[in-house]
């Protein structure tokens, strides 16, 4: 084993939030800004910069033994890792939403279909999601702007990603249910939690207070 | 970093019948000495209880018990926390939990505290000691280390569980724990506990502290003679055990390579010696694989 504690980041949105984060708790994070170097050493730590869903992946191989990604991310990915601290920022939603004013329609509709058309991004959260509550639909994967999708008559419903929902107003949908609120998390490989408990459960521990502490 | 396939060999072994802590103490112990006999140094045996979460979700009613469950097995340790405060579960015990789901080592310091656990908690961690006492008692070939926080990702455990972990793997090289419902399930009601090997992991584990396979047995070829000789010297020598490949080979995998003329059916050249055929079977396949050695 290493003995430096690799901890994966995912870059993007969340990064600014969790350099202040790593910081307050007494972590060195000057190396992490300012340049293009993905694998960062600083003082008994290592930084691994990585694509958010990487994150979930290179900890749940154990090529990093902790990360740091949103919890959107890791009910998308479905990998086995441990979710340790509650970090409190980035804080999303995944929701259904469905054209203002729609809702009675698309159901008489599912009555007489048997099935809805809902598209998405994320297809593994939405299909447990619909498996969950009981109801049939058809899953049609996009890669972005999935507002569109019902206004296009590409699908009845949609689940996506949401912050403000101002995306969702602008495009004239409603949220029909909210999935699961999301923020970032601090992660550990399974192996490495266990390994590393002191270190890692320690770390966890400032993490949490750190998060407990803010407005 | 290896170990993430999504199907291997296993090796296993199952106790079926006993259910006391001396079955449990005999199963963790043969695990450290199977690792231990494959050369595996480095791992350690991570000993948890099925019984320290069960306490604090008697305490927890409905669907939440089932979610909390689900979670703490998907190893959402936030999730599990969040689920069963807002279930109503008393903020001294949700600290409990998250302390209990925190604590890898020594177990003095809950068996001291253990009176304040939920009952079926307190009962976890007293078969704990006990398992301590024996494993102690008995002396492990691998460090033990007592994890409170161990969650089986399979739900059917029902005592002390366990795995085996090793540096430079990212998932365990073995599992294992009591499961004295699971055969009452299938017409037979027998306690049970025992463990698996997921024996590509052992490999992987292995190869990570520097060990490879060693095979010193050599391989022969055979050169010169005629088809038929050829054919006969190779049988006789492969029927005492010997590596035999006719003509040259292009990659011996490490192997020593001894080179063989053929003079007849029976007889050989060896280093300018010609040989019956009987004697150099004896001579090769008494060459001793070290990998018998090996622990």
């Amino acid at each position: 084993m290493r003995g430096a504690l690799r901890i994966a980041l995912a870059q993007g949105v969340i990064l600014p939030d969790t350099l202040k984060a790593l910081a307050a708790v007494g972590l060195p994070v000057d190396g992490l800004t300012g340049h293009r170097r993905l694998l960062v050493r600083a003082d008994g730590i290592e930084y691994v910069l990585a694509r958010p869903q990487d994150v979930a992946t290179y900890v749940a191989h154990g090529a990093a033994e902790l990360g740091i990604v949103g919890r959107d991310v890791l009910l998308e990915s479905d990998e086995d890792v441990i979710e340790l601290v509650d970090l409190g920022y980035g804080v999303c939603r995944f929701v259904v939403a469905a054209p203002a004013g729609s809702l009675d329609r698309s159901l008489e509709a599912y009555q007489h279909l048997g099935s809805l058309e809902v598209a998405t991004k994320y297809p593994r959260v939405a299909e447990r999601h619909f498996q969950r509550r009981g109801i049939q639909v058809e899953l049609i994967k996009l890669s972005g702007a999935v507002e569109l999708a019902p206004q296009v008559g590409l699908s009845d419903w949609i689940v996506d990603l949401v912050s403000t929902g101002r995306t969702l107003r602008e495009n004239g949908l409603e949220v029909v249910e909210e999935i699961a609120t999301c923020s970032a998390r601090l992660i550990a490989n399974r192996v490495a939690y266990a390994r590393e408990r002191q270190r890692i459960a320690e770390l966890a521990d400032r993490l949490e207070a750190w998060a407990g502490s803010r407005p | 970093m290896r170990g993430s396939e999504r199907e291997y060999d296993q090796a296993g072994v199952e106790l079926i019948g006993p259910s006391d802590r001396v079955a449990d103490a005999e199963v963790v112990a043969l695990l450290a000495d199977a690792l231990r006999a494959c050369g595996l140094a480095t791992a350690e045996i991570d000993v948890g209880h099925a019984g320290v979460l069960d306490g604090f979700l008697d305490e927890v009613t409905g669907v939440a018990r089932d979610d909390a469950r689900d979670r703490a097995r998907a190893g959402d340790l936030v999730s599990l926390l969040e689920i069963v405060r807002a279930a109503g579960l008393a903020p001294a015990r949700v600290g409990q939990l998250r302390d209990a789901f925190r604590h890898r080592g020594p177990l003095a310091p809950f068996a001291e505290g253990r009176d304040q656990l939920p009952p079926r908690s307190a009962s976890a961690v007293g078969e704990l000691l006990e398992l301590a006492e024996l494993l102690e008692a008995a002396g492990v070939s691998l460090p033990v280390r007592y994890d409170l926080g161990l969650v089986a990702p399979l739900g059917y455990y029902t005592g002390i569980t366990f795995q085996a972990i090793a540096p430079g793997l990212g998932s365990a090289i073995a599992s294992g724990g009591r499961y004295d419902g699971l055969l009452a399930r299938f017409g037979t009601d027998r306690a049970a506990t025992g463990f698996g090997i997921a024996v590509p992991h052992l490999h992987q584990a292995l190869v990570a502290t520097g060990q490879v396979a060693i095979d010193d047995a050599p391989l022969v070829t055979l050169e010169g003679g005629t088809p038929s000789h050829t054919l006969r010297v190779a049988a006789a020598l492969r029927g005492a055990g010997v590596s035999v490949a006719i003509g040259a080979v292009a990659e011996s995998a490490g192997r020593p390579v001894v080179a063989l003329r053929v003079i007849d059916g029976t007889r050989v050249e060896r280093d300018g010696l010609v040989t019956p055929v009987a004697d150099i079977a004896a001579d090769l396949a008494s060459v001793p694989d070290r990998r018998e050695d090996r622990g």
